[in-house]
């Protein structure tokens, strides 16, 4: 079987538990092995390397070198996913960050380990066809906004994965799980990530005009592959809607939640809000209601 | 304001433009001021300057650019660096002329720089974020103690905010990374 090294992440323990227990549940439904990396510790996220860079190469690169032991290295969370593969780019060329890591008992060996996030792990996972018969509770008639976010696809050199300006993966998913995917502008628009806590109104006004998007284009769920992004789009939309101008609320799930339904996962492990899942079990019936009159 | 490359600063002995390329790893001179990364940036609308502008003050060497908001408040998002036409990585030239500027006293957005300083405190202390005790710290940064409590509340009942964080089991082997040799060099210069 094969198997990951499995980074969860500082959020995923705690205000994105759902997060982490679909992704589990979506990865075992494919046979796919996620093996926790031991100990591991915090990536540095998208503040450590404005305070220092070496520093936050040094602490990231401690994880890359922890997973060697298991495999290549997969994240759920987007920011984890940059900071760890910047890191392993800095740690390919920079002998003075692997020498800090070796001093403290931290061998890195350039090329051991590889990063991936869990949508290009999942994507991959697609192309080789490990979908196939299993998508038994399809998503059917429902449409999902993919939103990529930043550090999914950026910067492309360093993040390596699908197109930047036009990303698909995640729309082939949902593709993949029944469910029909619209075409939007703000897939990769930022949502402000942590700058909520330092300029509320700039980040509220970034994520209404994402959300705006999302509404416009018709959709009926923006999926998230972030416990950042996820933050910012689910909270407060009703404040939005009366002081921001958002034209009306709308759910915001994992996508691994939306593809842990269409594969039968646990529903205690995809944990969905039932609000959520009614609405999925209203577009199966309204798609079982038009084959049968057509 | 002071524009030019002959203004001097305590913690540095070469021209502000040299000490940001050397921070950056960038060249601030590859710039010709196209103003793309302006206009994909989601952060310019609320800022002073725009990230363009910037570059400008940073290759005029001009203690302005240590004065700016934008500096502080870049969000990293990387939409400039992809579309740069030069490869010019703002996020990393706006970073190293914050640290700059912190070490020649000015902050001029004291909340974004708390920010990065009580997230790291949280990382260093424990090995992993706690998100609780950050956002209380934040909260005291910014004055803005009932804020959030709509959201905070609930998703503490949930158990979502644990009070007491995971701490790694190697604590005093990772705390030895914030210390490392290279670290030290630039930070302490
Ligand atoms: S996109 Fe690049 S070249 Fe154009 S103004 Fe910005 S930094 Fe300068
Ligand atoms: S990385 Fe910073 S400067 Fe560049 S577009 Fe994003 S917020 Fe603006």
């Amino acid at each position: 079987m094969q198997t990951y090294a499995y980074f969860p992440g500082c959020s995923l323990e705690t205000s994105a538990k759902e997060y982490d227990t679909s992704t589990r549940a979506v990865f075992d439904k494919l046979g796919i092995g996620l093996k926790e990396v031991p100990d591991w510790s915090c990536c540095g996220s998208s503040q450590a390397h404005k305070v220092d860079r070496d520093m936050a190469a040094a602490i990231a690169g401690r994880n890359l070198v922890l997973a060697s032991e298991i495999g290549d290295i997969v994240a759920p969370c987007a920011s984890c996913f940059m900071s760890l593969k910047e890191a392993a780019v800095e740690l390919e060329h920079d002998s003075e960050i692997r020498d800090t890591l070796k001093e403290n008992g931290l061998e890195y060996l350039p090329g051991s380990v590889r990063v991936i996030s869990t949508v290009e792990a999942a994507h991959n996972a697609l192309e080789k066809g490990m979908f196939e018969g299993k998508i038994t509770k399809p998503l059917k008639n429902l449409k999902v906004a993919s939103y990529y976010g930043c550090l999914l696809v950026r910067p492309p050199k360093i993040a390596q994965f699908d197109d930047v300006e036009n990303p698909m993966s995640m729309d082939r998913l949902m593709e993949a799980a029944g469910a029909t995917p619209v075409k939007w502008s703000h897939k990769t628009e930022c949502c402000g990530n942590a700058y909520i806590m330092v300029d509320k109104d700039m980040t509220l006004n970034l994520v209404r005009n994402i959300l705006n998007a999302a509404v416009s284009a018709g959709a009926d769920v923006v999926a998230a592959a972030c416990p950042l992004c996820h933050m910012n789009l689910v909270m407060r939309q009703p404040y939005m809607m009366q002081k921001y101008g958002l034209k009306s609320e709308i759910p915001i799930v994992y996508f691994s939640q939306l593809l842990g339904t269409a594969l039968n996962a646990d529903e205690q492990d995809l944990d969905i809000d039932g609000e959520v899942m009614r609405l999925i079990n209203k577009r199966r019936q309204e798609a079982n209601e038009v084959k049968e009159v057509g | 304001m002071v524009l030019g490359a002959t203004a001097r600063f305590k913690s540095i002995d070469v021209d502000l433009k040299k000490e940001i390329d050397r921070l950056s790893g960038q060249k601030v001179d590859m710039c010709y001021l196209c103003g793309k990364c302006t206009a994909g940036c989601p952060v310019a609308p609320y800022q002073d300057i725009p990230p363009h502008i910037v570059l400008r003050l940073a290759q005029w060497g001009s203690s302005k650019v240590l004065e700016s908001k934008m500096i502080w408040n870049c969000v990293a998002c990387a939409t400039c660096y992809t579309r740069c036409p030069n490869d010019v990585d703002v996020a990393k030239v706006c970073e190293a002329i914050t640290q700059i500027a912190k070490r020649e006293g000015i902050v001029a957005d004291p909340v974004a720089s708390a920010l990065r300083e009580k997230f790291v405190e949280s990382v260093k202390n424990n090995g992993r974020v706690h998100e609780l005790p950050l956002a209380m710290a934040m909260k005291v940064a910014t004055k803005d103690y009932l804020g959030d409590l709509d959201v905070g509340i609930p998703m503490f009942f949930q158990g979502k905010f644990p009070l007491f964080g995971h701490q790694i089991k190697d604590l005093n082997n990772f705390q030895k990374l914030f210390n490392s040799k290279k670290a030290k060099k630039e930070g302490d210069k």
